[in-house]
């Protein structure tokens, strides 16, 4: 799996040009997902610390989401202390900011090093909106209007079988 | 018999960019046993089939899409 991952960061490298600002920032997002053994009303300190570490690295937020509690597609292990935990569930947020090139080192350093994060996502993005969230249903039912016209095809057929034997009797 | 030519749904809908967090609309494009369908079953394009396919791996890490399902 980390395997995997090195390679997906090697393909995020290639994308980076586009997205680095006038300044020499670059446009971040950061997904995380925070262990379930967290009180669900502790959440919300572990991102205000993220947050506070991002302001202090002047980090710009352009988006975020706050995490909430998820199941996850598969089970996940980390190690905390000595033991291994798995996990099958967690609660899922990301942050997406704009920052200075060299400062993303720090960051990552403290994702790596926080027990309460699971697991994260560290990619360079675009500053303008990516994620379509629930209006990506809307495009489903969009996909469901263009099969409608076959549907119509078939009914058509059917009404006309059903109507035919009427004109017999 | 040549198969009639489909559009590409990211250009169809307009997606410039695939977010691994759109996981409703990366869920078209994996079979129910959680690997990726190729672009000549979708008709996806070579563009939007390579950022596809970055989006369905991120979002297989960070656990919103299975690796495998039996």
């Amino acid at each position: 799996m980390l395997r995997l991952y090195g390679r997906i960061t090697a393909i995020t490298h290639m994308d980076t040009e586009k997205t680095i600002g006038n300044d020499g920032s670059k446009v971040y997002e950061v997904g995380y997902i925070i262990v379930p053994s967290v009180p669900e009303e502790k959440v919300q300190s572990h991102v205000d610390a993220l947050k506070a570490l991002l302001a202090k690295n002047k980090a710009e937020i352009i988006a975020d989401e706050n995490p909430t509690l998820r199941p996850l597609a598969y089970r996940m292990q980390k190690k905390i202390g000595a033991t291994n935990h798995k996990f099958d569930q967690g609660y899922f947020g990301w942050i997406k900011f704009e920052l200075d090139k060299g400062s993303i080192e720090k960051i990552k350093v403290a994702l790596d090093t926080d027990e309460a994060i699971l697991r994260h996502l560290l990619i360079t993005t675009v500053a303008e909106n990516t994620y379509l969230g629930k209006s990506s249903l809307l495009i489903k039912e969009e996909g469901a209007a263009e099969k409608t016209p076959d549907a119509v095809i078939a009914e058509g057929e059917v009404s006309v079988a059903e109507v035919t034997p009427e004109v017999v009797k | 018999m040549a198969q009639a030519a489909k559009q590409c749904y990211f250009s169809k809908n307009n997606i410039k960019q695939i977010d691994y967090k759109d996981t409703e609309i990366l869920k078209k494009f994996i079979n129910p046993h959680g690997r990726m369908i190729s672009r000549k079953k979708t008709g996806v394009s070579a563009r939007s089939q390579r950022q596809l396919a970055t989006a369905i791996k991120r979002a297989r890490y960070i656990g919103l899409l299975p690796f495998v399902t039996r």
